[in-house]
């Protein structure tokens, strides 16, 4: 199918079921919030050796956060419910509450809880407080620069990662212009985020490898260089980059319309192809198939 | 959907009307709720004796007249809601663990002692003990909200473990004396003795207060906690100005015949 | 035992009595060491050895007046009558209260509370007037206690706070706290060391070794920086200023109750009456518990009404509460606040008042005195009053100590018998109490036959 000058591919994106959570953290100023965010989010493009995922979601204006102070809204996705409450308290505990005048709210009504606060609240050493408003409990511990704000729980709910788009282009400029214009409008879409550096990312991998002890190794269908070299490679001739966005989304809907969103910016772009990374649809519980994402439009 | 009960006998004695609750009504048809018995003084009497009710059970009940002397309204409730157009007698709420309390005009001694969850809303002023324990007992109440629009005396939250409890006008002595823990708010300024033998919890005070010499002065800050309790007052329908949301709060810990661990917060205007 | 002998210079005049070990009922030393010489003719006491000052006024003003035995609405009526009207206000009223009884003997007190709890009413005693705040502190922090037998043998230090015992109680020092010599004290005062703690220099004064004086309406603020010593913490520096005590005085006088062997606190209506009221009391109590973990340290309230422990002993005893227990469900509640005396009478809250051996429409706030004029009262006393003048049904009783017999309560919870030294015309509290009590009976069991 051809949007504009661009061949989108029929394939479909496989993506995995993961669990979520939304992290609220605030700050004096929205430059505190900021560096607690970016802290917070470092390190965390792949579960593969990162454990865990994660990105900001948004900026909160100073009406409307839990406290009334400039924030910035955060999604972290994890494999399990155990490993939520790990990576919160380690990434809250190393790079909120580290981060001068913050605080860190929970940011998903629904579903299941992990304790979080209830964990971090140790480093109070005896001296952190509890506090329960309209039936939340929070947590004061007291820290050198004042005190440090956190929920209890955390909710989680069941979410999804590693719905995907490829970018092929003839010339390695084009492709990057049409991922990196592709994931900014991606990220508008509320409740979904983009683990990867600016959304984008430049060594899509495969699952498994010749090696033992590689979990993931370059994905060489998708190498420019080594067309010609494998047998199984997925690219027309001609192609000089392949560039993926990577986007993690709360529920389906919100990752169809991001990834929707993905296309269309991309072919306005004018890329080549717009393909999707699978498995052959035997890994993932999750199916995208672009088609069918062009066309619920 | 409620039931409305208007008090057209007015009571020669005080009345104690624990049957005035979502869970003792609903179900119940007109003349079944008529037929709830009443403690009128000592004599047993029925609701129907003083009250003309309107429709038969719901979950919500509206409560009109002047019910100053009709102890006990709502409580024990766990659910559903109460709505008192006029003043409510002593013991409002009493030991309620869910629904909602509301006052339109003044509430006695002893609002929901020993709750432990729920809401009561009064609109006017109340009277001592409010959010209390009772004599004798250890803890006061357990959770939950009371939210007082206008003045209180004595004995605000005494002995209270958890919960919310807010003024918005005056309070008198004693204030959160005994507290285990919780959160107390008096915007209007407050009595002498504040937190006499808190062992934990938070006592903030919008007026300058005078305090026991058992408190220590720690530092000032701009409590984020209380911002956060602030919007939640904010919605409430309290007013908040923003002095009182971000401004500087002057921290001391006390009380030291105790263990040391409560706080008394009090709005620094400069 | 009551012994009455005619004595040797007697007998030319038979008509003179000695009642030896007869008790003073006039306020809580109840001292029980009196000897009274009777004029038998006269119905007067003409002598009464060991008495204080107050207690000597006490016996030889009593007399027999002449007034009627029992009057409804000022009407002068034979007692029965008056004892059914009585029992008729009662059994109608929806709220009927019980209200004073410090000065009465146990006997009466306990019938006392059988009216109440046969009427489904509501019983109060003075002392919700005076140490109620005591008996809600008492309940909240408990109590660390003695005899005066006790503080007598083996206190050396007494500390008096909130109390002028010189003019209230005079016998207390000299019976029991500071010139006594006891078993551990045999030097008496030389032993002992005295401290008064109060807002002025009162004529006990002279007796204390050490005057403490605290501002005004500060003794929480006192007792409260002496637990945080004890305890080893800091006070506000500005402690003087707050109190009007320097923080030497406070370190020296809570280095003395720490190392003293035996000490007690006594407590006046100085601090219970105070703002503050059963805080002030509940302090103190506090502050004797807390000095228990250095040495033994007593604290005991000095009560005023002859019987007013008995009040409390007995209503706790039969209703498990010392005061403002309400019977309205059939089984005893207590709230100050809500069934105390002055409270429900303020609210308007009674429609019926029987008021034993108290004059509250003397001493009550205004508005508990309006709402009292409001409503039936019946009243029992040995001396017309204002509430007896104003009441529907008044009673003219017997004089307990004097007149009657019976068991009263020292402030330390002691019952000590009575030994009266002359008859008199009138009845007692507990016989027209008890003829109230049975016509009652009579009552309830007609209204259960008519429901029937």
């Amino acid at each position: 199918m051809r949007v504009g000058k661009t061949e989108v591919v029929d394939t479909f994106a496989e993506a995995f079921g993961m669990w979520g959570a939304r992290v609220i953290i605030t700050a004096d100023t929205k430059n505190w919030a900021r560096a607690a965010a970016q802290s917070f989010t470092g390190f965390a493009t792949s579960v593969i050796r990162c454990k865990c995922e994660a990105a900001v979601e948004c900026e909160i204006s100073d009406t409307d956060t839990p406290d009334l102070r400039p924030g910035i809204s955060v999604l972290l996705f994890a494999m399990s419910e155990k490993d939520m409450s790990a990576r919160l308290v380690e990434r809250i505990g190393q790079c909120v509450m580290t981060c001068p005048t913050t605080a860190c709210y929970n940011g998903l009504e629904n579903g299941t809880t992990v304790p979080v606060g209830q964990r971090l609240r140790f480093f109070g050493d005896g001296h952190q407080i509890a506090k329960v408003v309209g039936g939340r409990k929070f947590w004061r511990i007291p820290i050198m620069g004042g005190e440090f704000l956190v929920d209890d729980v955390f909710g989680v709910q069941p979410a999804i990662g590693g719905g995907n788009l490829l970018m092929l282009g003839r010339s390695g400029r084009t492709a990057l212009r049409a991922a990196s214009g592709a994931a900014d409008a991606m990220r508008d879409v509320a409740g979904v985020f983009l683990p990867f550096p600016q959304g984008v990312v430049g060594s899509g991998s495969k699952v498994g490898s010749r090696y033992k002890g590689m979990i993931a190794s370059t994905n060489e269908a998708y190498c420019p260089t080594l067309r010609g070299r494998v047998e199984n490679s997925a690219l027309p001739e001609g192609i000089a980059a392949v560039y993926e966005v990577v986007v993690n989304g709360l529920d389906e809907n919100a990752l169809r319309e991001a990834m929707r969103r993905g296309i269309q910016a991309a072919a306005e772009r004018g890329v080549d192809y717009v393909s999707a990374g699978n498995y052959g649809g035997t890994l993932g519980q999750y199916k995208f198939h672009l088609y069918e994402l062009l066309e619920s439009n | 959907m409620h039931t409305e009960l208007e008090l057209t006998t007015a009571p020669e004695v005080p009345i104690e009307a624990e049957c005035l609750s979502p869970a003792k009504i609903k179900g119940l048809s007109q003349s079944g709720i008529e037929h709830l018995a009443m403690m009128h003084g000592n004599r047993k009497v029925r609701v129907g004796d003083f009250f003309r009710v309107t429709g038969n059970g719901q979950s919500s009940l509206r409560l009109e007249g002047d019910l100053s002397r009709v102890k006990y309204i709502g409580a024990g409730m766990k659910e559903g809601e109460v709505r008192v157009n006029g003043s409510a007698g002593m013991h409002l709420g009493a030991g309620m663990s869910g629904g909602v309390i509301r006052v339109s005009g003044d509430a006695s001694d002893w609002v929901g002692p020993e709750m432990s969850g729920g809401r009561i809303e009064v609109m006017g002023n109340a009277g001592h003990m409010v959010g209390s324990a009772y004599r004798g007992q250890r803890v006061g109440i357990m959770g939950g909200e009371i939210l007082i629009h206008g003045n209180v005396k004595n004995e605000l939250g005494s002995a209270m473990r958890r919960g919310l409890i807010a003024v918005g006008g005056q309070a008198g002595d004693f204030v959160g004396v005994n507290m285990r823990a919780g959160t107390i708010v008096v915007m209007g300024g407050m009595g002498i003795r504040a937190g006499a033998g808190m062992v934990r919890g938070s006592i903030i005070s919008f007026e300058p207060v005078e305090l026991l010499p058992t408190f220590t002065y720690s530092c000032w800050l701009r409590p984020t906690f209380l911002r956060f309790y602030l919007c939640h007052l904010g919605q409430s329908g309290f007013e908040i100005d923003d002095d009182h949301m971000g401004g500087r709060y002057r921290r001391y810990c006390g009380d030291s015949v105790e263990e040391n661990r409560g706080e008394i917060l009090v709005f620094d205007s400069r | 035992m009551s012994e009455t002998k005619t004595p040797e210079a007697a007998k030319d005049e038979p008509n003179i009595r000695i009642v030896e070990d007869a008790t003073c009922t006039f306020c809580g030393c109840v001292c029980d060491d009196m000897e009274l010489t009777v004029d038998l003719d006269a119905n007067r006491i003409t002598k009464a050895k060991n008495a204080c000052v107050l207690g000597r006024a006490w016996f030889l003003q009593h007399g027999i007046e002449d007034h009627p035995q029992a009057m409804i609405d000022g009407r002068e009526v034979p007692l029965e009558e008056a004892m059914d009207e009585a029992a008729r206000i009662l059994h109608e009223a929806k709220f009927p209260i019980t209200y004073g009884l410090s000065d009465s003997p146990c006997e009466a007190q306990r019938v006392a509370v059988a009216i109440n709890d046969l009427v489904l009413g509501n019983i109060d005693t003075t002392t919700s007037v005076c140490h109620g705040p005591s008996g809600i502190a008492f309940q909240g922090v408990g109590e660390s206690t003695s005899t005066l037998g006790e503080v007598k043998n083996r206190a050396d230090l007494v500390i008096y706070w909130g109390g002028n015992p010189a003019e209230s109680h005079p016998r207390h020092f000299t019976r029991y706290t500071v010139t006594p010599k006891g078993r551990y004290i045999p030097n008496g005062k030389k032993d002992r060391y005295v401290v008064l703690i109060d807002v002025r220099k009162t004529p006990s004064a002279p007796v204390a070794d050490q005057l403490i004086r605290v501002k005004p309406g500060r003794d929480f603020e006192l007792l409260w920086a002496l637990r945080a010593l004890v305890r080893g913490r800091d006070v506000d520096p500005d402690i003087e200023k707050i109190t009007g005590v320097s923080r030497e005085v406070l370190d020296e006088l809570v280095e003395r109750m720490k190392n003293c062997n035996f000490g007690v606190l006594f407590f006046g209506m100085g601090l219970t009456m105070t703002r503050g009221r059963h805080f002030n009391s509940g302090a103190l109590l506090a502050l004797a518990t807390d000095l228990n973990k250095y040495t033994h340290f007593v604290a005991k309230p000095v009560r005023g009404h002859g019987n007013v422990t008995g009040a409390d002993n007995v209503v706790s005893w039969q209703t498990g509460y010392p005061f403002g227990v309400n019977f309205h469900r059939g089984y005893p509640r207590f709230n100050p606040g809500e069934y105390t005396t002055v409270d429900l009478l303020a609210r308007g809250d009674a429609d019926a008042a029987l008021m034993i051996a108290t004059d509250p429409a003397s001493n009550f706030p205004k508005r508990a005195i309006e709402h009292l004029k409001k409503i039936p009262v019946i009243s029992l006393d040995a001396k017309p009053t204002y509430t007896s003048r104003q009441a529907r049904v008044a009673f003219m009783v017997a004089t307990y100590g004097i007149n009657t017999g019976g068991t009263v309560y020292r402030m330390d919870d002691v019952p000590i018998t009575l030994r009266p030294a002359f008859d008199s015309p009138f009845p007692t509290d507990e016989e027209v109490l008890t003829g109230i009590h049975t016509r009652l009976k009579k009552l309830r069991a007609n209204g259960r036959k008519k429901a029937a």
